[in-house]
């Protein structure tokens, strides 16, 4: 393994570090990302001067349209896949380590929150049902790294058992709740649950899918009342079958990502320009823990970021409006 | 020399509106000036062009286009056959006087986009109001400018600021843009009362084209690359898709030395976007078919369209899940001439031909709406109530 995976989420290494090493293992490593920016004209010794505003990243569909890999010949040990309809075309993540994809999750959860005061419940599907999803994977981790036992899937249509909540109570302990943002709305809304004080809902995303139209501000809000926790313990995922870090946001709508991973906004117009912090544009991200794929990633979504470094997603890139009449009121 | 010639026509009596024949008695004043120095329209072509807002060879292409959809009286006919296809009871609403102006929003995407309804407005017999936009603040106003010279008494007028129409309450104004910035522009119009709540609008939301070959031909692969590079692509009527009965790499050759010549012909030079470059390295990076035809890239892969200079070639089997997602946003589904009779099963009823992509009748349906239609029965209910 060229990279230690815990040297790589360590906070303690410094970014830019690691970007270069790394930069420099892809350009040669990565078939796809080196033929990306040889086809852009942009040559090794040049790459090695860029910083995490400058490089090239790929857009997040050459998972879906090859396989993207860099770990030589070493067989990848862990296949994740989008989720998607069977008549879709879905990406596809060929995973060289799983002990990266391992350090990524304790590491980014660890700088976020004090994992040995949460027990894990996953209200999704369990991990036999849908093996391949980097989410469940996640959450199937975290419940058993807990030595308790108390840390579960949840099975769905059910709220969790009052007994359960009751020993998670009596261990002095919180939950940490994960699902999807509809999974999760139909569950508060359909059961009085009321989670021990301290602890978080953590919304995965999929607002895409739930039924009704709602605002992100209003389904946590719907959640904070059906789970009797206050809204800042409403906390939000941003993550993708195509990235191995995630970000948190805690209660508001900014994701904070760890240490080791960047986020920077591109022109969508013009990929290779980044946008100043506060105007929305591409959410372009560098996550270190990809370096035997590809560790920087264009994605398909649209955002804006604060100059801390935390970030809003704005929903998805919408593309064909760009084509056709638009009355426009500033024209 | 054109202003001279017009000879203001008194009215004959008030809130009279223009017959066919004023109209296209206009419409000839106006296009003759294209050629004659400080006529309206040379005036307009030439500062068009000058400032930048869009090429020597689209502004005149645009001109011509509109000069040829209404010759041959075209104007009156469509009136004609669109009164034809109305109840008794909306023809007898119907009469000489004015009972309303309609607001228009025009879009700026392409030169002279809109014109269709700025005369489907004197057509229906209504005032025209236009909002233009200011990429293309020069071409509909100096029509606008004949008209209002020859037929001084007229309810036509024009400008490029919205707070124009402050307080006007239009009970009727027509749209073309995308759905995504129709809320936006419904809030403005009610905060600043331009229109009312209970307004009627026409809004036509779709973005663009497909064009489907069965056969392969030199007409077709020029007709295709007019239907793409004609107004860089921004067009609705433009070509996104192209769902074909041959791989991309069949053909690139041709087309890549066709569309060069293209170029030539119209005296545009291309320059290459930063998004076309990039995906151009993309494709090359994961294995897609794509070629740069100009300004423009043409790519296998899952189609998705987006930026107008980048358009999706697929296999023919695979346009009916295409066509069924984008449905709301196709405007057109153009078919070729030279279709194979064995594949006439497969391609869609609804079609039109390729060539006329960048030149539609006058009498064309945006969003599968005859806007002259459209008017007339606005107006006819309106008299009703």
């Amino acid at each position: 393994m060229k990279f230690n995976p815990t040297d790589i989420c360590s906070p303690d290494v410094a970014f830019d570090l690691r970007f270069r090493d790394i930069l420099k293992y892809q350009s040669a490593e990565n078939p796809i990302y080196g033929k990306f920016t040889q086809a852009l004209g942009f040559s090794g010794v040049q790459l090695d001067q860029m910083s995490v505003s400058q490089i090239p990243l790929l857009p997040v569909e050459a998972f879906r349209d090859a396989r993207v890999f860099a770990a030589g010949s070493h067989p990848p040990e862990i296949f994740f896949r989008s989720s998607g309809t069977s008549s879709m075309i879905r990406s596809s993540h060929h995973v060289a380590y799983a002990s990266q994809y391992e350090a990524s999750i304790f590491a980014g959860m660890s700088y976020f929150y004090d994992l040995s005061k949460f027990v894990v419940l996953g209200y999704t599907p369990g991990y036999n049902e849908n093996p391949n999803s980097s989410l469940i994977w996640m959450i199937q981790a975290l419940i058993q790294a807990d030595p308790s036992g108390l840390s579960r899937f949840l099975s769905i249509g059910a709220p969790p058992a009052s007994q359960l909540l009751d020993e998670i109570r009596d261990s002095g302990r919180y939950v940490m709740l994960f699902g999807a943002a509809f999974g999760l709305a139909d569950l508060a809304e359909s059961h009085c649950i009321h989670l021990p004080q301290g602890s978080v809902v953590m919304e995965t995303g999929g607002m895409k899918t739930w039924r009704r139209e709602m605002s992100r501000a209003d389904l946590h809000q719907l959640l904070a009342r059906g789970f009797g926790l206050p809204q800042s313990h409403i906390h939000s995922e941003y993550g993708m079958t195509e990235l191995l870090s995630q970000a948190y946001a805690k209660g508001d709508q900014w994701f904070m990502p760890p240490p080791w991973m960047k986020v920077t906004i591109r022109d969508p117009y013009n990929p290779l320009c980044e946008l100043p912090d506060g105007q929305p544009g591409l959410i372009g991200v560098v996550d270190l823990a990809n370096w035997a794929s590809c560790p920087f990633i264009l994605t398909g979504d649209r955002g804006v970021r604060r100059s801390d470094g935390a970030f809003e997603v704005l929903g998805r890139w919408s593309s064909y409006h760009l084509r056709g009449c638009n009355f426009l009121l500033e024209d | 020399l054109i202003v001279h010639k017009i000879k203001p026509e008194s009215v004959t009596s008030s809130n009279q509106y223009l017959s066919p024949e004023q109209i296209q008695s206009a419409l000839n004043l106006w296009l003759e000036g294209a050629d004659i120095p400080d006529a309206p329209l040379y005036v307009a072509i030439r500062r068009t062009i000058e400032e930048g807002l869009f090429s020597a060879s689209d502004v005149h292409f645009a001109v011509a286009h509109i000069r040829d959809s209404v010759s041959d009286e075209q104007p009156r006919k469509w009136l004609e056959r669109v009164k034809s296809l109305l109840s008794q009871q909306q023809k007898d609403h119907l009469d000489h006087r004015i009972t309303q102006d309609v607001l228009c929003l025009h879009a700026g995407n392409l030169p002279l986009v809109g014109f269709q309804d700025v005369l489907a407005v004197l057509l229906s017999g209504q005032g025209y109001a236009g909002k233009l936009s200011r990429k293309d603040p020069y071409l509909i106003a100096s029509f606008i400018e004949i008209l209002q010279k020859q037929y001084p008494w007229m309810r036509v007028k024009c400008s490029i600021d919205l707070n124009t129409y402050r307080n006007h309450k239009f009970q009727c104004w027509t749209f073309a843009g995308s759905d995504a910035g129709l809320s936006q522009v419904n809030h403005e119009l009610l905060r600043q009362d331009i229109v009312t709540a209970n307004s009627t609008s026409l809004q036509r939301t779709a973005h663009f084209s497909v064009a489907i070959l069965a056969g392969w031909s030199s007409e077709t692969k020029e007709h295709l690359l007019e239907s793409i590079l004609r107004y860089g692509g921004k067009g609705c009527r433009s070509v996104a898709m192209i769902f074909a009965q041959m791989r991309l790499a069949e053909v690139a050759g041709e087309l890549s030395l066709a569309a060069s010549v293209w170029f030539r012909v119209n005296s545009v030079t291309p320059q290459i976007p930063h998004v076309v470059r990039y995906r151009h390295a993309y494709n090359q990076s994961v294995g897609i078919t794509s070629i740069l035809v100009g300004s423009h890239l043409i790519q296998e892969g899952i189609a998705s369209p987006d930026f107008p200079e980048i358009v999706y070639w697929q296999d023919m089997g695979q346009s009916g899940d295409a066509l069924e997602k984008y449905r709301f946003a196709i405007q057109e589904l153009y078919v070729d001439t030279t279709n194979d009779d064995k594949y006439s099963a497969q391609l869609p009823s609804v079609s039109s031909l390729l060539r006329s992509a960048q030149r539609p009748p006058l009498d064309w349906k945006p969003d599968g709406v005859d806007i002259l239609s459209w008017l007339l029965e606005q107006n006819a209910m309106l008299r009703r109530s």
